[in-house]
């Protein structure tokens, strides 16, 4: 007998569930019935298999426990019918034969459980649990894939798993935005995807010797811009983000994510970029934050120590009210403390970002949070070669028109092609072009080394005190090589003057 | 002495071997080798080596290109031999370092805190179009750096296997063609045993090579296998037991 605690916990387990029950033999049928209304609230019985088929359709239960030698139709073939109509049911079957030939059959059919009579009922119940189990476990992963389909179809990306170029599997926003009825039109209608993305100024299209495929594929998870028209026939700006999926080769869930709202297809121009007021917009800036932080996409984060570029790659770890929080390394960390402020650069930046004062630093959590920031237009983060300053006991004479130039001069940085020089006055007539001659006497582990070579004026900046004469050098291959060799040395030891600071 | 090679010109695509040594001749010794890849007036570097001849290098090379043209300097792994003039490479030119990964964080000591001038190569390894062809960064971890390289120009079919196939002999029989294999061989052992990991490594690296077809095998030290030579070299070192695989020697 079954104590009453596991009558009580199956009668809850079962709540809600129907279960028919089919057996010929009415003496059997009346007592098992009365025993399994213990079970469950919903309990029918029929005779014979035609009685059991005609309940099943009238009440759809969940379980069917049937006897298989019985007239009319037996147990098996109604079993056949039933699974037609409703193939999630289960199916106990029970009989008072043992036939191999029987159980093959059930087998195959797919019966959850092949009982010999007489029912014990202890089996009977552990079976009817295990039941239960398996419909309850079924109904939650159906119920997650449905509202997994819900998320995706619902949310405001597109998504396409692809396999290779080919769309395989969309969500409703795909379908939506190229207004499809199933995804197997999309070829008939637009060819290739890569043909769809158009040409615009640093966006991924095809063109030339880039492949939007290969280019998108070997930058897993970077981002990119591309730009499409939708029905309406309006450019929309998006960021493309492919991602390999583990295991399956060329096989990747895309992602585009719609921007076109924050107006940035004109920036991306460079004839464009005149419009100030939309560059400077720190609205603009923190939505295309977001985005970079929504996609867990990397940023680049650039100090500068004496002319030394430190750059060192970051996340963006947290968005709150104002304030931006990211992370990096250490020495970004030092970097960012020396100079109090950082920049921010990433593949979809129109320009790189200036956050200026530092909020603070945080040395344990590795993050750095800022609050003001602003697009730069002029972007020191794509310098083309390694600048140093020089020793602070340097010497450097400006020859111009054959007369050394007698104002303060000193070097403020200078690289292997080029130097740039603050003066405290401009000489006269000196312009941009204009042919000079610098002598310049630098140091290195206590060795003097001299340059002396000719040069052109490239630029002239004023500042609020004193002049930037930026120089392009025309020294011989001989000065060159030195000059090589002491940027090269003077950027080691900046490096370990740099790691060797304790800052505050 | 600069010395310099064509192993290969098409016309349009090239690669030239140079040979430049900064060791002391001394009894025996690792001839080193640098490569250059070029194609539309851009060139790749490979292992350009120490920094005391950096400005050898750069003059041999600018007889065919000036170093300005190179986007890419290839690192197969950290070494001084291979790795010393990172400093001098980035302050001279824009290029790209192309690197493995795992020593991205030790390039401060080299001279470099600028990640934007690095290209990290991700351990599996990856593919860049170059030209009409490609190149591939080949997985050779553990031969016998940990973050290893080897690099497969597909114009070319030449595969720049780094310190795998380096050879150590006399200084006054250096040669740069092998004559057989089986007489160069002895010249392989040694180094081979010693410094690359294990069986194991040298396996993975053979059979990873099974899809790409190999005309030469150029090593950074030593001589260059071509034809037959290539098949009885990968042979060999599938079979070679190194490193772990003789330990007990060691102790």
């Amino acid at each position: 007998m079954l104590d009453k605690g596991k009558i009580k916990e199956l009668k809850e387990l079962s709540e809600g569930l129907t279960l028919l029950y089919v057996e010929d033999n009415d003496r059997l049928r009346e007592k098992a019935s009365a025993l399994l209304q213990k079970l469950f609230d919903n309990v029918i019985s029929a005779a014979d298999g035609e009685e059991g088929y005609i309940l099943f359709k009238e009440n759809r239960p969940e379980i069917v426990i049937s006897d298989i030698k019985m007239p009319k139709l037996n147990g098996l073939d109604m079993i056949k019918k039933i699974k037609k109509i409703q193939p999630s049911t289960k199916f106990i079957v029970t009989t008072a034969f043992d036939e191999k030939e029987l159980l093959h059959q059930a087998i195959e059919l797919g019966v959850f459980y092949y009982m010999q009579k007489p029912m014990k009922i202890e089996e009977l119940a552990t079976t009817l649990r295990r039941c239960i189990q398996s419909i309850n476990m079924e109904d939650s992963s159906s119920l997650f894939n449905s509202y997994m389909a819900d998320m995706l179809n619902y949310q405001s990306d597109m998504l396409a798993l692809m396999s290779k170029t080919r769309p395989l599997f969309v969500n409703q926003m795909f379908l939506n935005f190229f207004d499809l009825e199933n995804i197997d039109e999309f070829e008939d209608k637009y060819g290739d995807f890569g043909s769809l993305l158009l040409e615009h100024n640093g966006f991924l299209y095809n063109h030339d010797n880039i492949d939007w495929f290969r280019e998108a594929s070997q930058g897993a998870d970077k981002l990119f811009h591309v730009k499409i028209t939708d029905q309406q026939n309006n450019y929309r700006h998006f960021i493309l983000k492919m991602h390999p999926l583990p295991k399956k080769a060329n096989m990747y869930i895309m992602s585009l994510n719609d921007i076109t709202d924050l107006n940035l297809l004109s920036l991306f121009d460079s004839k464009a970029v005149e419009n100030d007021e939309k560059i400077k917009s720190r609205v603009t800036i923190m939505k295309l934050m977001e985005v970079v932080h929504k996609n867990n996409a990397e940023i680049k984060i650039h100090n500068f120590y004496k002319g030394l570029t430190i750059t060192n790659l970051g996340l963006i770890a947290k968005m709150k009210g104002e304030y931006l929080t990211v992370k990096t390394s250490y020495m970004q960390q030092k970097a960012s403390q020396y100079q109090k402020s950082i920049l921010i650069s990433s593949e979809i930046f129109p320009a790189a970002v200036l956050c200026e004062p530092i909020e603070k630093i945080d040395f344990e959590r590795q993050s750095i949070i800022v609050k003001e920031m602003k697009f730069l237009q002029r972007n020191p983060t794509q310098r083309k070669s390694v600048r140093v300053q020089p020793e602070d006991h340097h010497t450097v004479s400006l020859f111009f028109e054959n007369r050394k130039f007698y104002g303060e001069v000193m070097i403020h940085d200078l690289s292997v092609e080029a130097v740039k020089l603050e003066v405290n006055a401009l000489p006269a007539g000196l312009k941009e072009a204009t042919e000079v001659s610098v002598d310049m006497v630098l140091e290195h582990d206590r060795k003097p080394i001299i340059i002396n070579t000719p040069a052109q004026v490239l630029r002239i900046n004023e500042m609020p005190r004193s002049f930037y004469i930026i120089l392009t050098l025309k020294h011989t291959d001989q000065q060159k090589k030195v000059l090589i060799d002491y940027v090269a040395k003077r950027q080691m030891s900046l490096i370990r003057e740099f790691k060797g600071m304790q800052f505050g | 002495m600069a010395e310099s090679k064509i192993l290969f010109d098409n016309g349009t695509h090239k690669c030239i071997m140079f040979s430049i040594d900064d060791e002391m001749h001394e009894e025996k010794f690792l001839s080193v080798n640098q490569y250059l890849l070029m194609q539309d007036g851009a060139g790749i570097l490979i292992d350009p080596g120490s920094d005391s001849t950096f400005h050898e290098l750069c003059d041999a090379i600018s007889e065919y290109l000036p170093i300005e043209k190179i986007k890419f300097v290839f690192f197969s792994h950290q070494d001084p031999d291979v790795a010393g003039s990172i400093s001098q490479w980035s302050v001279s030119t824009s290029t790209k370092l192309v690197m493995p990964s795992i020593w991205v964080r030790f390039m401060s000591h080299y001279g470099v805190l600028d990640v934007d001038r690095i290209f990290s190569l991700p351990d599996k390894g990856t593919q860049i179009p170059f030209g009409e062809g490609y190149i591939k960064f080949l997985p050779a971890h553990f031969l016998h750096s940990p973050g290893n390289f080897s690099l497969y120009d597909s114009q070319s079919q030449i595969l720049f296997s780094g310190d795998v196939g380096a050879a150590v002999v006399p200084p006054i029989a250096v040669y740069k063609e092998i004559d057989s294999f089986e007489s160069h061989l002895p010249y392989l052992e040694s180094f081979h045993k010693r410094y690359m990991s294990s069986n194991k490594a040298c396996k993975a690296w053979v059979e990873n090579l099974s899809e790409i077809s190999i005309k030469m095998i150029a090593p950074q030290h030593g001589a260059v296998f071509r034809d037959d030579d290539v098949n009885k070299f990968l042979n060999w070192f599938e079979q070679l037991e190194c490193g772990l695989d003789l330990i007990e020697d060691l102790y």
